[in-house]
Parts: C-alpha cells; sequence; structure tokens
C-alpha cells in the first residue's frame, strides 16, 4: 500500500528538474526520456499523484519555464486562442473569455464550488494540465467541445490541432504522443442565437460527479432543432457525445416528449455498460439540461424581437 | 545517478533568500527545515488539512502540495511575517485571541493565512463566504464558530475604518 498519511516526497527517489526555455525543448526532452520524465504546469495534480507514488519519475520538466504559453486573445476570425499554461483563475476572470465563451466560465466555475478547499488548486491548475490529466478532463471538456474547440499540440516535427472530441483516448488521456505538448486551446467564434448549457451534478460516494454540455440552435423560423450536441462527462474516463441522441431531436420540433426520450436515449449510449442508477442520474441531468438549452434558445430568439 | 541541486530565489516575510535545493524538496520543507519557520504546520500532507497554508504572492496555498521550486522569483508570507516589526499583533491575531478561537493552535497559523489572504481579495465577506473560503481549514478541538466570528468582526472592522 502506498503511504498516504504524513507522505512527503522524501522517500520517493530523488528526481531532476529541467527547465527548457522553448516548447521544441519540451518535446525533444520528453522524446528522451520518455515516461522517465513528466511534464509539469501548475502541478496540482502531478505532485500529488508522485506522493501517492502513481507515478515514478526520473525527469521533472517545467513548462512554466517557457516564456509565452500563458496568453487570452481573441480574433473574429480564430475567435479565442488560450495559452496551455494559462490558469482556470485566469480564465474565470477574463473578460475576453467571459464576454466571447461564457458556458466555458461557467464549466471552470463548477468545478469546484467548495472553493477554499481547492482554491490554491484553481489559482495554479493550467487549462493544459486539466485537459491533459484523466479525470479532471471530464470537467472542462465537454463545453469544449460543444463548442467545438480545438488543442494545438507541438511536437519535434511541428504542430498540428486536433478537435477536443478527438484529444482524448478510452483511458481519459490525451491521445498525443510522448514528445508532444499542449500548447493551446482555440475556441472558435460562436454564433449568438444557441442556447449552450453546462450542468454538473455532485459526486455520490460511490459514483463519480457528472457533466454534461448541450447546444441547442433553432432553424430560421424557430420551429425545428437546427443543431444539437450533447457531450457527457464523468461516465466514461473520456467524454462522449451522444450523436445517436441527437439524431432523434434533430430537424424537428421542440416537444416535450422527445425531449424525455432523448435524455433516456442519451444516457444509454453514452451509458453503456455502467450501472442502471448512474444512467438514470444521468438522464435527468440531461434531461434538465436540454430543457434549459431550449429556453436559452427561445430567449435569444425572444429578445431578438 | 547524482542529481542536480538547483538554485532557488524567493523572498520570505520579505527576507530575500537565494539557496540550493533539492529539486523534491517541498515548499513546506523548505519552510521549516531549511529556513527555521515552523508557523506553518505539517499534518495530513494531501492538502486536506490546511495546516501548512501559506501566501503566495496573493493566494493563499497549501505549502505540503508544492515544489519549493515553483514558487522561484515569488514572495512567500508566512504567519511568522503576519504581525508588524515591532510585535504588534495583525487585527486577525488580536481578534482570534480576543474570540477564543484556539485552543491547541495548530490549525491556527493555516487559519489566519487562509483568512488574511480573503480578507486581501473580498473586502465585504458575508458569513456564507467566510463559511466557504476557510472550507480547506480543520480544527480538531475548537470547533468552527469562534473564528468565523472573529473573522467576520476584523472584515466588519476593516469595512467601518473606510
Ligand atoms: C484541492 C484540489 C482540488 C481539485 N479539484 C478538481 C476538480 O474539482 N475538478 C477537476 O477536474 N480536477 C480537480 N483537481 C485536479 C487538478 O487540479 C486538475 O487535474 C488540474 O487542472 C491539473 O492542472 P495542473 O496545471 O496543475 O496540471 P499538472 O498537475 O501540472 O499536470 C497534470 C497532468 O497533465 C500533464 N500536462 C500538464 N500540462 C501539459 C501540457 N501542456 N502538455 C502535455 N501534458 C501536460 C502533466 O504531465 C500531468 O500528467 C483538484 C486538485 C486539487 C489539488
Ligand atoms: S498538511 Fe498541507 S493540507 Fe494538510
Ligand atoms: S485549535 Fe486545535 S486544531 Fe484547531
Amino acid at each position: 500500500m502506498p503511504p498516504t498519511y504524513f507522505s512527503d516526497l522524501e522517500g520517493i527517489i530523488e528526481f531532476e528538474y529541467i527547465e527548457p526555455k522553448t516548447t521544441k525543448e519540451a518535446c525533444s526532452l520528453r522524446s528522451q526520456y520518455l515516461e522517465r520524465a513528466k511534464v509539469i504546469a501548475g502541478g496540482t495534480k502531478l505532485i500529488a499523484s508522485i506522493k501517492q507514488r502513481e507515478i515514478n519519475l526520473q525527469y521533472l520538466i517545467n513548462l512554466k519555464s517557457i516564456p509565452n504559453l500563458e496568453y487570452i486573445n481573441y480574433e473574429d476570425e480564430e475567435g479565442l486562442k488560450i495559452g496551455a499554461l494559462t490558469t482556470l483563475f485566469e480564465i474565470s476572470q477574463s473578460s475576453l473569455v467571459n464576454d466571447k465563451a461564457k458556458i466555458f466560465v461557467e464549466a471552470v466555475q463548477q468545478r469546484a464550488p467548495g472553493i477554499n478547499r481547492t482554491r490554491w488548486a484553481y489559482y495554479m491548475a493550467t487549462i493544459g494540465g486539466h485537459l491533459c490529466h484523466p479525470v479532471s478532463s471530464a470537467d472542462i471538456a465537454p463545453t469544449l467541445i460543444i463548442l467545438g474547440a480545438k488543442a494545438v499540440v507541438e511536437g519535434l516535427k511541428g504542430w498540428k490541432t486536433i478537435p477536443l472530441e478527438d484529444f482524448f483516448d478510452k483511458t481519459g488521456g490525451p491521445t498525443f504522443q510522448n514528445d508532444e505538448v499542449l500548447t493551446e486551446v482555440r475556441i472558435p467564434k460562436q454564433s449568438a442565437e444557441m442556447g449552450l448549457v453546462y450542468m454538473k451534478s455532485s459526486s455520490l460516494l460511490d459514483s463519480p460527479a457528472l457533466n454534461v454540455a448541450v447546444l441547442l440552435q433553432l432553424d430560421a423560423k424557430h420551429v425545428n432543432i437546427e443543431e444539437l450536441k450533447i457531450v457527457i462527462g464523468g461516465i466514461t474516463p473520456q467524454p462522449l457525445e451522444a450523436r445517436g441522441a441527437e439524431a432523434l431531436m434533430k430537424e424537428k420540433p421542440i416537444d416535450n416528449d422527445l425531449i424525455e426520450e432523448t435524455a433516456h436515449a442519451a444516457a444509454k449510449e453514452v451509458g453503456e455498460g455502467s450501472d442502471p442508477e448512474t444512467q438514470e442520474r444521468a438522464k435527468e441531468l440531461i434531461e434538465e439540461a436540454v430543457r434549459q438549452a431550449v429556453d436559452r434558445a427561445i430567449g435569444e430568439f425572444a429578445l431578438g424581437y | 545517478m547524482e542529481i542536480a541541486k538547483k538554485i532557488l530565489k524567493v523572498k520570505v516575510n520579505g527576507r530575500p533568500y537565494e539557496m540550493l535545493i533539492k529539486p523534491k524538496t517541498t515548499l513546506l520543507q523548505l519552510l521549516r527545515n531549511d529556513l527555521g519557520l515552523t508557523g506553518a504546520k505539517q499534518a495530513c500532507m494531501d492538502n486536506s488539512c490546511g495546516a501548512c497554508t501559506v501566501i503566495v504572492d496573493k493566494m493563499a496555498v497549501k505549502a505540503c502540495s508544492v515544489l519549493a521550486l515553483q514558487v522561484n522569483g515569488r514572495e512567500v508570507t508566512t504567519v511568522e511575517g503576519l504581525a508588524s516589526r515591532d510585535g504588534k499583533l495583525h487585527p486577525l491575531q488580536q481578534t482570534f485571541l480576543d474570540f477564543h478561537a484556539f485552543q491547541c493552535g495548530f490549525c491556527t497559523p493555516g487559519k489566519l493565512m487562509s483568512a488574511k489572504a480573503m480578507l486581501d481579495e473580498n473586502l465585504h465577506p458575508n458569513e456564507e463566504d467566510i463559511r466557504r473560503d476557510m472550507e480547506g481549514n480543520l480544527c480538531r478541538c475548537t470547533g468552527y464558530k469562534q473564528y468565523i466570528d472573529a473573522i467576520k468582526a476584523v472584515a466588519q472592522k476593516k469595512e467601518g475604518a473606510k
């Protein structure tokens, strides 16, 4: 059993602390040391994992030593660009993010309702660290997925973008390679007439917190549902989109029974293999979120008059 | 393998330090073992209890769960830096005394630092804000009422002084 009480880093082996000056250098260190090395961003998860002997490392690569990875910019064409080392605190305080992707701020803030317990973690945790650590990713990734966000990943051979829905593997970890580093998250410009909702349930003793993010857009006549995205985190290690269930509502008018049927189908689709109680909790959460998304989509329309 | 020590530059309670440390040194070890500042306490060590809370720049941080190298170039304030140099207690310290807000005192340094960070950030906390913001600081003997009253009193005094 790993010691969990009075455990400090004393008992673990020494590690080298490396401070690269460029992303390329960080990637090259990663490819050189492979699983013997880890990168550290805010460290709010990593230090705990080292203490609990979940990971064993010989090299710690500090990403904070790389200049220019902490920023929030916006341009109409490319939308919001958030540097991977930007902290969740900076994101929630940013007027740009509040203005252009409010729903994302809502997700960040709900991540830790009992603030001080997690307050320091909130100040230090970075968006990159959050997305690169399984479990945590479930918290904020669903909103990023409905917003159509992309991750910018840099490696030795150059950089590429990965849509957030393809960013996670079945374990919930990032799909990119050992010699790559997440450097930026991009959120495209959003259309004004969308109903966006993020909801999170509290965790139960033996059951994790569930999250759901919903995007709903009505057609030009405001009768049929033109676009619908339902992404659920917390049931499976990686957040999942309930594509089958979404199809039930698309192109159809808003209907009370259909919302319930869709929520039920979404919970079943994503919760396959999980216990009926979790599926029921998911269904209730999805149903509530879709209803609110409908209200918000109609609300935006009503305001247009 | 011989592990290279790293240079750490940090200001603690206004005093600059430059030293060579092992990378795995936590901020709490640095303060207690290397600098002799034993105000921040060592207890759960897994960021649950808050006994080790200190302030880094403006944020209350659990020193047991942060590497000392992570605060390189920053400014740390511990409970030893709360009172003024002539020994006059900080209003929070004085009010904790006046309100009998501690018995054994083990949790007190952490509580004081969390409360200071909170009051520096939020000038008008109501009781709910205080309860929420102090949630990460556990007390095993006094209970919670007295110190919440104490923090409320300091906040009100601050407001009155403006
Ligand atoms: C008190 C407390 C409360 C918490 N509450 C929550 C919560 O409510 N919800 C939640 O989801 N999580 C929570 N966490 C977990 C933790 O805060 C998150 O996982 C956090 O977002 C991690 O960010 P970080 O910058 O600290 O990452 P780190 O701990 O530095 O890194 C996390 C992982 O990501 C890797 N990594 C980091 N950045 C990059 C990058 N740019 N490219 C590639 N890999 C990278 C690291 O190697 C490591 O494996 C909590 C933690 C604490 C201590
Ligand atoms: S000793 Fe750091 S939180 Fe308990
Ligand atoms: S006063 Fe003893 S633990 Fe709080």
